[in-house]
C-alpha cells in the first residue's frame, strides 16, 4: 500500500487559433477498491461549460465546449490516491462482461499473434489468470520496448508483426491473447510511478474478478499505478478527444508526475 | 379482377412522382445519382381479416424486439438463460458498447419498425427481414396514395379502404410521446441521401423541423436548434435520418461531418430522445433474426404469430450438415450485408464459386445464415401495357408510442426483372401502392 501524488497535465497549442472546440476528456482516476482518491482539483481552460458523466464502461468523463478563438487549450488534474489496496477489483456487474470477450479492430489477431498464440499449450483446468500471465512472461521475452515505432493507430497484429512498440502495443497484443482463448480482458489507462507520459496495461477476469497485469513492465499491478479508465481498447479510453473549427496545426504536450507521499509516523 | 379506372393514370401519377421530387437517391462507383422510383397502378390488396392478423403478429414481434433491445443493453437475462448465444450479440456489428447501461426515453428504442414480409403461394406470410435501424419507405405509398385519389377519385369511391394518410399523425404521436420537453426535428443528411424526398416530406406532414446537423446544437446539457437568426430553441426529440455510426463524432465515428457532437452524451442523461434509438442494429441483424421466434416466446409466453422464413444457422453443426446438403435449394446471405447485397442463391454459382464459398462458409460459420427459397406468390404488374407478374414483397410500418400500432398500408416492392427475388429499391425496383380493405 502507498499514497501518492499525482498531477496531470495536457497542453494544447495552436499556430492559428481555433474556435466552436469540443472535448472530452476520460483523465481523472475514481476510487475503486483498489485505489482511493482525495484532494482532486481539475482544471480546464478555456471552456463555456462543462459537465460530467459515466460512459458505459464506468469511466468518469468530462465534456464541454469552448467557443470563442483560443490558440491554447490545457487541462490540469492533481490529486492523491491510496494504492494497493487490495489485490484485484470485484465486477462492478457481472453482466457487463461479455463485451471484453471479444475482438476489436484494434486486437483482432492475425498470422503474427495467431503464431504466437500456438506456441502454448495449456492444461484445461488452468485459470485464465494464470493463461494471461504465461502470455504475458512470454510477450516480454520476444517483444522490445521502442518508442516511436508505432502510433496510436498501431493494431495488435502489426505490432506483433514488427516485434516492437509502446505500453499500448503490449497491452493491445496480450488483449488480443487473451480474447482469443476467451479470457475476459480490458484496456486500462492510468499513471504509473514516476515522471513521464501516461501508461497502458490490461486486466483480465478470472475466477469472479479482475487482475490488472503491466505487461511493458512484466508485473502484476501492486501499489505503483493510479487507474483512470477502462475499455475494450484505446479506442474507448481516449484522454482527451476534441473537435474544432479552424485550420491549424496543433502541438501536445503532456506530463504525468506521480510521487510517494511518505506520511511523518 | 375488373380493370381499374386508376389503371389508366399510371404514367399521369408517375410523372406527378417525378415533379414532387419522388426519387431514389444511389451511389454507384462513388458517383451520386437520383432515379425514379417506378410506380405501379395496380394496387397490393389486402382484405380486412387477413391484415388484422398481420397487425396481430407485427404488434407482438416488434414489443418482442423492444424488450430485447432493452435487455441487451441492461440485464442480458436472455443471454444468461442461453436463448440467444453471447457472440450473436457481441460480434454483431450492430451492438454498440456505448449503448450499455443506457435508458432510452419511454423505454422505446424501436420507435419506428419496417417489417418486410413476403407471401407464399401457400398464401402463408414469412417475415423475410428486421428492420429497427431507419427504415424509410412509409412516404412512397402516402404520396402515391395522394396522387392516386387525385388522378382518379372514382376508384376510390368505388373501394372501401382505409386511408393511409394517418401515418403522420402516427409518427408525430410518437415523437411527441417520448419528447422530453421542447421542438421536435427531423435531423437529414442533407440532399445527397437516398431518401431526402423522405426526410422533406415527413416534415411536412408532421410539422416537425427538418434540420442538418449544423443546426443543432448541445449547450448545458441540452439540446437547441439555432435558427438563422442566432435564436436558440430547445429541442426535445429528435428524428434522426442518419446512422448511429455518424451521428455524434464524439461518442461514434470520429470523422463524421454531419453529427452533433456530444448529442449522445445529453441523451445518456435523459435530456433528449433519439428516434430510433441508437445501437438498435443489435437486433435487425440477419443471424439475431433466426432468434426472432424464440424472443417472442421468451419475452412474452405467446406462440408466435408471424413465421420467420426457415432458416438456418451454420454456427450450429446440425444446421450446417443441412445446409452443405440442400445447398442448391438455399438462398446465403451475408448477415453484415443490407440492402440486397450479399445475397447468393446456391443455385445460381458455378462449381468454383460454390467451392470457394462452402471454404468461406467453414470458416466463418457465423458470418452467414442460410433460408430456403420461397416460393413467392406473384402480383401482377404492368408491363408496356400488359399485367404481368413479378416478385415482390411488403415493408409494413410498427410504430412504437404509448402502444404498438401498425400502419394500415405499407410499402409494396417489386422486382422489374422477371427472374430475379430482389426487390429492394437500391436495386433498380419499383413500388406499388398497399390497400388494406376497411370492411
Amino acid at each position: 500500500m502507498k499514497e501518492l501524488h499525482f498531477l496531470y497535465e495536457m497542453n494544447l497549442a495552436f499556430d492559428r487559433p481555433v474556435e466552436k472546440h469540443r472535448f472530452t476528456l476520460k483523465c481523472v482516476p475514481c476510487s475503486s477498491s483498489r485505489q482511493e482518491i482525495s484532494k482532486l482539483t481539475v482544471e480546464v481552460f478555456p471552456k463555456e461549460f462543462l459537465s460530467t458523466d459515466e460512459d458505459s464502461f464506468g469511466n468518469y468523463c468530462i465534456y464541454g465546449y469552448s467557443e470563442g478563438m483560443h490558440d491554447h487549450f490545457s487541462v490540469r488534474v492533481e490529486g492523491r490516491a491510496k494504492t494497493g489496496l487490495a489485490a484485484w477489483e470485484p465486477a462492478r456487474e457481472e453482466h457487463c462482461i461479455g463485451m471484453y470477450k471479444y475482438q476489436t479492430d484494434y486486437t483482432k489477431p492475425g498470422p503474427a499473434i495467431t503464431a504466437f498464440a500456438g506456441r502454448f499449450t495449456f492444461a484445461p483446468d488452468m485459470s485464465g489468470y494464470d493463461r494471461a500471465l504465461a502470455y504475458m512472461r512470454e510477450l516480454h521475452e520476444r517483444f522490445s520496448y521502442v518508442q516511436g515505432v508505432t502510433d496510436i493507430h498501431t493494431t495488435a497484429e502489426e505490432a506483433m508483426a514488427q516485434g516492437e512498440g509502446v505500453c499500448q502495443d503490449y497491452s493491445h497484443i496480450l488483449l488480443s491473447l487473451c480474447r482469443m482463448e476467451h479470457i475476459p480482458a480490458r484496456y486500462v489507462v492510468g499513471m504509473l510511478m514516476g515522471e513521464g507520459l501516461s501508461h497502458a496495461w490490461v486486466e483480465v477476469y478470472s475466477g469472479g474478478r479482475w487482475i490488472a497485469l503491466d505487461p511493458t513492465n512484466n508485473l502484476v499491478v501492486d501499489d505503483q499505478h493510479i487507474r483512470i479508465s477502462v475499455g475494450r481498447d484505446y479506442g474507448d479510453c481516449t484522454i482527451n478527444q476534441g473537435i474544432f473549427v479552424g485550420q491549424t496545426t496543433q502541438t501536445q504536450e503532456a506530463k504525468v508526475l506521480v510521487e510517494e507521499i511518505y506520511s511523518p509516523e | 379482377m375488373q380493370k381499374m379506372d386508376l389503371y389508366g393514370h399510371t404514367d399521369i401519377v408517375n410523372e406527378l412522382l417525378a415533379r414532387y421530387g419522388v426519387k431514389f437517391g444511389i451511389y454507384k462507383n462513388n458517383e451520386f445519382k437520383e432515379q425514379l422510383f417506378p410506380f405501379d397502378a395496380i394496387p397490393r390488396i389486402i382484405g380486412n381479416h387477413e391484415f388484422a392478423y398481420l397487425e396481430k403478429g407485427l404488434k407482438q414481434r416488434v414489443t418482442a424486439l423492444n424488450l430485447f433491445i432493452q435487455d441487451i443493453y441492461g440485464d442480458k437475462k436472455i443471454i444468461r438463460d442461453k436463448v440467444v448465444p453471447e457472440e450473436f450479440v457481441y460480434a454483431s456489428s450492430g451492438y454498440l458498447a456505448q449503448c450499455e447501461g443506457v435508458a432510452a426515453p419511454q423505454g422505446i428504442h424501436a420507435h419506428i419498425a419496417g417489417i418486410d414480409l413476403v407471401q407464399g403461394k401457400n398464401g402463408e406470410w414469412y417475415i423475410l427481414e428486421d428492420n429497427l435501424r431507419v427504415p424509410s419507405g412509409a412516404s412512397y405509398p402516402m404520396i402515391a396514395r395522394e396522387l392516386c385519389r387525385r388522378s382518379s377519385p372514382r376508384t376510390f369511391q368505388e373501394y372501401h379502404i382505409e386511408d393511409n394518410r394517418n401515418y403522420a399523425r402516427m409518427l408525430r404521436k410518437v415523437m411527441d410521446h417520448v419528447n422530453t420537453g421542447g421542438h421536435t426535428v427531423i435531423l437529414t443528411p442533407g440532399r445527397y441521401n437516398a431518401a431526402y424526398f423522405e426526410h422533406s416530406y415527413l416534415a411536412e406532414k408532421t410539422g416537425a423541423h427538418l434540420v442538418t446537423g449544423s443546426e443543432l446544437i448541445v449547450d448545458n446539457d441540452h439540446l437547441y436548434f439555432k435558427d438563422y437568426s442566432g435564436r436558440m430553441e430547445p429541442v426535445g426529440a429528435v428524428y434522426r435520418r442518419i446512422s448511429d455510426e455518424y451521428l455524434d463524432p464524439m461518442n461514434f465515428r470520429r470523422d463524421s461531418v454531419i453529427g452533433i457532437p456530444h448529442i449522445y452524451d445529453i441523451y445518456r442523461k435523459g435530456n433528449v430522445a433519439l428516434i430510433n434509438a441508437p445501437g438498435n442494429g443489435v437486433a435487425d441483424d440477419k443471424g439475431i433474426y433466426y432468434f426472432v421466434p424464440k424472443m417472442v416466446t421468451y419475452y412474452l409466453g405467446e406462440e408466435p404469430i408471424l413465421q420467420n422464413a426457415p432458416t438456418y444457422l451454420p454456427f450450429y453443426e446440425d444446421d450446417m450438415r443441412y445446409v452443405l446438403e440442400n445447398f442448391d435449394n438455399l438462398v446465403l446471405k451475408d448477415v453484415a450485408e443490407a440492402g440486397g447485397y450479399g445475397v447468393v442463391f446456391g443455385n445460381k454459382m458455378t462449381k468454383q464459386q460454390k467451392e470457394d464459398f462452402i471454404a468461406l462458409l467453414k470458416k466463418e460459420p457465423r458470418r452467414f445464415i442460410a433460408q430456403e427459397v420461397i416460393d413467392f406468390l406473384d402480383i401482377d404488374i404492368m408491363d408496356e401495357g400488359k399485367e404481368v407478374p413479378r416478385k415482390a414483397d411488403l415493408r409494413a410500418f410498427v410504430l412504437m408510442g404509448e402502444e404498438p400500432m401498425v400502419w394500415k398500408s405499407g410499402l409494396t416492392r417489386f422486382s422489374r426483372n422477371p427472374d430475379s427475388f430482389i426487390v429492394n429499391s437500391s436495386q433498380g425496383g419499383g413500388f406499388k401502392d398497399t390497400w388494406v380493405l376497411s370492411q
